[in-house]
């Protein structure tokens, strides 16, 4: 009985190893994708950034190969593209999903949706903004790249290098966003710079569908010193027309949101940062109080840039840090909080209190 | 005889394994509607549950179910009783094992067959599920080892993760003040039912005597805050309701940057994979052995026919599974729900009996 029964077992084991798996030879491994819109109106071009399988890890050579269908759906230009290669083609290791600027201005969410439903597109995909057009990003080759699309992989995941100028967005953060109230969306730009360059400099604020607003490169960085901690920059103090740079060892940013009883709100940004001088472009000696004016300077210049920033993304109507949902989190008459905020909104205010804590003034005085 | 740790482990499995399946689904369809006072309710009640039933079933030492419902309840009765139980049993393996192969098709192997992969689980169930139960006790707390760093550190490196948003957590914890609503009461119940496996388990635990039950209490709380909180923090309150199996797409949205897999979901499937199953073994364990119970005559029988009976009952029960592979994911989880709520009647309605079999032998001893 318990042989016949474990012959058994081991004979549906059999079976159970046979279901169609393919071998790693028989796949090619899509990289990044990109969407465009068609040249007709309503479809898509979607252009996939293929990597070869190569075997010897020594003599890898990059190669790469780039596939373009147009559709009026995505998972139709997917399977077309499926008769271009003799390969099966596998998304499970897709890194990133390039929104060419043309869908990202009309409406992400058809791009969103279908690459949260797709069961083999990993949720920590990263999403971005691709300029002129993703097809351009996705031929970008940068001299320093081994492995296709690897630049694009470190670069958006912050593995690689460490830039204060770009945010990644990942799938389910853009979903989140997408949907929650009080909060939008943003997404990174990659700007294509001829065959082998690449340039992430910039960020887009979304409402639910499109882009409303881009950051420039300065505002950016702002941005993601208020957003994230630990941000790795530097920062400009001006003293007299001698200009100092200061590297931030450590950041940190919270809010408050103030007075909300009387029906006018006040946003209070808080930024804490410990620095280390960089850089001076007069020969006088850094002393003590030079420093301590320096902070001063320092302060004073990231307050009014912050304070603008804000007030640039207050006129936008958006809301990318989430102070709606913040303000939400914290009273308890859920039916009309939001629609409180709104009014609240309109006639916000911001203050703005940078602490800059310069230690040293590097290794020369 | 087992000592009573073991008691602890069938209370963690059953805690930790309703994570994968209807109950954060049930509590965050009701995320505004009161979820959240259910959770603190069902916390209460379930606790007092465990209390009183290992208090009455210490009682009966050595005993399972139907070793005490026989010769203290109505002849007539014990038997549609005893069956009733076993089938409830049977279909909650059932349902945990209908959406772990559902899970299973949908993120690793999307091409196989349903079939195949059921097949394949319903074999290995089968098989342990005659084993008896001190064994498998044993076990299940090594599973519990094995499995339960990986879930802790799954969820460490989820509440750790700077793309947590905490407002969104913040947020949902204001909807605290909703009343709360029987649907998700008896689903957050679920956490704390673990208990009821010593139905059968009693057999093997002589004189259980529980230190700390409050422990059982605030462990339960917290599974269920971490169950139905942490995908809020990933997917907003309001995306969160688009996800099928929230917690597998929490798992897949936490990138594991220094190990040789990037992808939580692949550790998280594999810990959830392992507990799933130990958990079908160990109800279906309880329902054939129920089952048994019910149609055991008084004469003694040969082993031979002992183990075609037993064959004959998981025949059924894997039937019964097999019948129901043809639901798509709304209709399994309006099963999934319809099984918490009788579910839950059902555990009342066990205590009030063991209550009354108490009385009863009290009653004789006097």
């Amino acid at each position: 009985m318990r042989k016949a029964l474990s012959a058994i077992g081991i004979v549906l084991l059999l079976l159970l190893a046979g279901c169609d798996f393919k071998e790693i030879d028989l796949r090619i491994f899509v990289l990044a994708i990109g969407v465009d819109p068609g040249e007709e109106e309503g479809t898509f071009k979607i252009s996939l950034k293929l990597a070869i399988p190569q075997g010897e890890v020594t003599k890898i050579d990059e190669k790469m190969q780039i596939l373009t269908e147009e559709s009026p759906s995505i998972s139709e230009a997917l399977r077309r593209m499926k008769s271009k290669v003799e390969k099966e083609l596998d998304y499970s290791h897709c890194k990133s999903i390039i929104l060419g600027e043309g869908i990202a201005r009309k409406d992400i969410q058809h791009v969103m949706d279908w690459a949260v439903r797709r069961r083999d597109v990993q949720l920590i995909v990263n999403f971005a903004v691709g300029r002129p057009e993703a097809l351009q990003v996705l031929q970008v080759r940068p001299e320093s790249e081994r492995i296709p699309s690897n630049s694009l992989i470190l670069a958006m995941s912050g593995q690689g290098t460490e830039s204060p100028f770009i945010a990644s967005v990942y799938s389910f953060q853009l979903m989140r966003n997408i949907y929650e109230k009080g909060i939008d969306p943003i997404l990174p730009i990659i700007e294509a710079k001829g065959k082998s360059e690449f340039l992430i400099d910039k960020i887009a604020l979304l409402d639910s569908e499109k882009i409303k607003m881009v950051l420039t490169p300065n505002e950016t960085r702002l941005y993601n010193l208020l957003s994230r901690s630990n941000l790795r920059t530097n920062l400009p103090a001006h003293i007299e027309g001698v200009m100092y740079q200061y590297y931030t060892e450590r950041s940190s940013s919270d809010y408050k949101i103030l007075n909300t009883e009387s029906g006018k709100a006040t946003i209070r940004y808080h930024i804490k940062i410990k620095g280390i001088l960089e850089e001076s472009s007069s020969p006088d000696l850094v002393t003590h109080s030079k420093l301590k004016k320096i902070q001063a300077a320092g302060e004073k210049e990231l307050e009014d840039d912050i304070l603008a920033l804000l007030k640039k993304i207050h006129t936008s109507g958006l809301d990318p840090f989430g102070w709606g949902l913040h303000y939400g989190a914290r009273h308890f008459n859920n039916d009309t909080e939001m629609e409180v905020w709104k009014g609240l909104y309109a006639g916000l205010d911001f203050q703005v209190k940078a602490d800059v804590n310069i230690k040293y003034s590097g290794l020369i005085k | 005889m087992a000592k009573s740790r073991y008691f602890y482990c069938l209370f963690l499995m059953n805690s930790l394994i309703n994570i994968i399946n209807f109950v954060p689904r049930e509590l965050i369809d009701r995320r505004f509607d009161g979820a959240l006072f259910s959770i603190l309710i069902a916390t209460v009640l379930g606790t007092l549950f465990v209390y009183i039933f290992t208090v009455l079933i210490a009682k009966f030492p050595g005993k399972g179910f139907p070793e005490i419902f026989t010769p203290l309840l109505p002849k007539l009765l014990v038997k549609p009783l005893l069956v009733f139980f076993a089938g409830l049993w049977c279909v909650a393996g059932g349902v945990t094992l209908l959406s772990f192969v559902d899970i299973t098709l949908r993120y690793v192997s999307p091409n196989s067959s349903p079939y195949t992969v059921v097949i394949g689980f319903l074999i290995l169930v089968c098989i342990c599920c005659r084993f008896d139960s001190l064994s498998l006790l044993y076990g299940l707390e090594i599973i519990l080892f094995v499995t339960l760093p990986l879930i802790v550190y799954g969820i460490v490196k989820a509440l750790t993760n700077p793309d947590f948003n905490w407002d969104s957590v913040l947020q949902i914890t204001t909807y605290i003040w909703h009343k709360p609503d029987l649907m998700s009461l008896s689903a957050a119940t679920f956490s704390f039912s673990g208990y009821i496996n010593l139905a059968i388990f009693n057999r093997v635990f002589h004189g259980l005597k529980l230190k700390h039950v409050w422990i059982l209490g605030v462990e339960g709380l917290l599974v269920l805050l971490v169950t139905f909180l942490v995908p809020i923090g990933y997917f907003g309150t309001v995306a969160i309701e688009r996800h099928v199996y929230t917690w597998f797409s929490t798992a897949d949205s936490i990138r594991i940057e220094s190990f040789i897999i990037e992808r939580m979901l692949f550790i998280f499937y594999f810990a959830y994979m392992t507990l799933s199953l130990v958990s079908v073994i160990v109800h279906w364990h309880v329902g054939l052995g129920l089952f048994k119970g019910a149609i055991s005559s008084t004469k003694k029988k040969s082993q031979k026919a002992e183990q075609w009976k037993e064959w004959l009952i998981l025949c059924l029960f894997s039937g019964l599974v097999l019948s129901l592979i043809w639901m798509d994911q709304y209709q399994l989880n309006v099963l999934g729900i319809w099984f918490l709520q009788i579910r839950w009647f059902g555990e009342m309605f066990l205590i009030a009996l063991l209550f009354y079999c108490y009385r009863k032998v009290r009653r004789q001893r006097l």
